[in-house]
């Protein structure tokens, strides 16, 4: 069967056994043995059992359990519940001022874990009792801590960049200096949004905390606010700044980074064996789970690749883009934006990092760029409806009062956010590209 | 209890089992890498032995629970959209079967090459090149055929269990 047949017979069998419920991992094991049996014979098999121990030794990837393990650290740590406590009396008083704390916070929690959960989590139980306590409206709240929290997988350490930079063979450091403008880029759009929302209808956002202000001591006040920006900073400062200034690999920061939360737990008195073994338990679930469909979805690639499907979606590609690279790059961003309506991001990323990145070097993009572009892109689907993982994430804590539909409703808006970001990325490259070049010299 | 119902239960018991017990190796990677990175840089001796054992823990956690986390239904796929589809439960419980099916069909054409080459690395001694510590690498690929069964058997059990419960449907109606 020519390599055409097989890659529209591969992307059918893929979406069929996605919308059959089959596990993507499963999905992508079948009919990698599928195709490659057919075309490259029972040799395929065994390069498919290379593609597995591929993954077992790479020690970059070990940073990812340990990145998840520092997450869900910092979830009982507490450093969050302080510093929400102060920001908010320092900005509550303002229009809008509580979903800019919001904001602020996951950007700072962002900076300290790879993962969406731990913020939107923290922050439902933290800042939303407090928005709707304050009167705010409901859709812009949910919206508020779902864009926030989607910032975990944008902002470095995020285990998202350390999987495209695997999959796409780009350096991780490279792509975490490249993520922090983007990434800071996003939460500054999220404030302006609700600043200007805020002080244009006062009755979404509006101001709290005046008696609780009038109680304190502004010389205390200010030393306590600064006291509990200490250990969150000493968490970034140690770990990307042992990356980014050469002193530690991404996986032994990470580890720095694991042990610095346990200890930050104990300092705080938050620690206890039930914290301890709970944050195992997640990390070798959502690690186990992730590493597992690299596995497969290096299995898929090696022998989709090796039959010639990269070519022929290639040749698709400039075909139907006549090529023109606007026009390659819209279709790019555009099927994995509509992948990110039905499929995880770790799904997508996998699939097509290693179909696209060839096309984009062809095309002479610099693939530190084109990976800002998948990843901003990608964390839109944590908000794009029906299947938006960030708004799942919040449901499950959320008061009933906060039903599902004022959640898809307030997303939008940042998703709206998301695109004018992933559009500033695409017409000014510097953005991505600035600090690595700056850093990495 | 039907014999098949308890050797199901055994052995989704002995694989939970595993999953807790494997908790363990996420305390040994942060203990290894913190351990190396301060033995390096303060003492000036990396350990010869921290990025051979790292790999084998992080291994570990990777494949053991693998099978157990298909029992819990844990592994990424769109099923939130597949439940939204108002599927009739006969539907549901075919779909389960044709999942279970093709799970097992994969884990069981999977293992033969994946003993090969653990037979291929004891055959020629194999060790490891990532540091002069060289341990020998079957401690790594045992751990693949192990997985590919303990998958086929999950998926063996899925397939009878899916198998029953459309039987007993059927024999309701």
């Amino acid at each position: 069967m020519s390599p055409q047949i097989m890659t529209v017979l591969s992307f059918v069998g893929l979406i069929a056994g996605i919308l059959m419920g089959m596990p993507v991992s499963t999905v992508l094991m079948s009919i990698g043995v599928l195709i490659g049996f057919s075309t490259l014979g029972p040799l395929s098999l065994d390069m498919m059992v290379r593609g597995v121990f591929s993954v077992m030794a790479n020690d970059t990837l070990v940073a990812l359990p340990l990145f998840v393990f520092m997450g869900c650290m910092l979830q009982s740590s507490g450093i969050a519940d302080r510093l929400f406590h102060n920001l908010r009396l320092a900005l509550g008083s303002l229009r809008g001022g509580l979903g800019i704390v919001t904001i602020l916070i996951s950007t700072i929690l962002a900076a300290t874990t790879g993962i969406v959960g731990t913020a939107v989590i923290m922050m439902g139980v933290l800042a939303l009792p407090k928005m709707l306590e304050s009167k705010y409206d409901k859709p812009l709240a949910a919206g508020i801590i779902c864009a926030g929290g989607t910032l975990g997988i944008i902002i470095p350490p995020s285990i998202m960049l350390i999987l495209y930079g695997l999959s796409a063979g780009v350096s991780i450091v490279s792509l975490f200096a490249a993520a922090v403008i983007p990434g800071l880029l996003l939460a500054v759009l999220y404030m302006l949004y609700t600043a200007i929302v805020c002080y244009l209808r006062p009755e979404l956002g509006p101001p709290c905390c005046d008696e609780e202000l009038a109680q304190i001591n502004p010389a205390t006040f200010v030393l306590e606010l600064i006291v509990s920006l200490v250990p969150p900073l000493l968490l970034i400062l140690g770990v990307l700044g042992a990356i980014f200034f050469g002193l530690a690999t991404p996986t032994e920061a990470a580890g720095i980074g694991a042990l610095s939360t346990v200890l930050l737990c104990v300092a705080m008195r938050r620690f206890n064996l039930i914290a301890l073994r709970d944050a195992a338990k997640q990390t070798v679930q959502v690690s186990s789970t992730i590493l597992w469909l690299m596995v497969c979805a290096q299995m898929f690639t090696s022998v989709f690749l090796a039959m010639g499907g990269g070519v022929v979606i290639k040749d698709w590609i400039l075909a139907i883009a006549g090529g023109n690279p606007t026009v390659v790059l819209f279709i790019m961003m555009a099927s994995i934006f509509l992948l990110g309506q039905i499929v995880c991001w770790t799904g997508i990323l996998l699939i097509t990092v290693p179909i696209f990145t060839p096309i984009a070097i062809s095309m002479g993009w610099d693939p530190i760029w084109f990976g800002m572009l998948i990843c901003v892109n990608l964390q839109m689907s944590f908000l794009s409806p029906p299947f938006a993982y960030a708004i799942f994430y919040l449901k499950q804590v959320a008061p009933p009062e906060l039903q599902l539909q004022h959640l898809y409703r307030g997303v939008w808006p940042f998703i709206g956010l998301q695109a004018l970001g992933l559009l500033l990325i695409a017409f000014f490259p510097e953005l991505a590209l600035w600090l690595p070049r700056l850093l990495l010299r | 209890m039907p014999l098949f119902d308890k050797i199901a239960l055994w052995f989704e018991s002995v694989n939970a089992k595993v999953e807790s017990i494997l908790q363990v190796s996420v305390y040994a990677l942060v203990t290894i890498v913190t351990l190396e990175v301060f033995v390096r840089a303060v003492l000036g001796a990396p350990l010869i032995w921290a990025r051979d054992s790292m790999l084998w823990f992080y291994s570990l956690m990777l494949l053991m629970p693998v099978a157990y986390y298909y029992s819990r239904g844990a592994h990424i796929s769109a099923s939130d959209l597949v439940q939204s589809f108002n599927l009739s439960t006969t539907t549901k419980k075919t779909l389960n079967l044709i999942n279970n099916l093709v799970l097992l069909l994969v884990a069981v054409v999977l293992v033969s090459p994946a003993i090969s080459r653990l037979m291929v690395s004891l055959r020629i001694s194999e060790q490891s090149i990532l540091t002069l510590w060289r341990p020998p690498l079957w401690p790594f690929f045992i751990l693949i055929p192990i997985t590919f069964i303990l998958v086929g058997l999950q998926a063996l059990i899925g397939v009878v269990r899916s198998a029953m419960a459309l039987v007993k449907e059927d024999a309701q109606r």
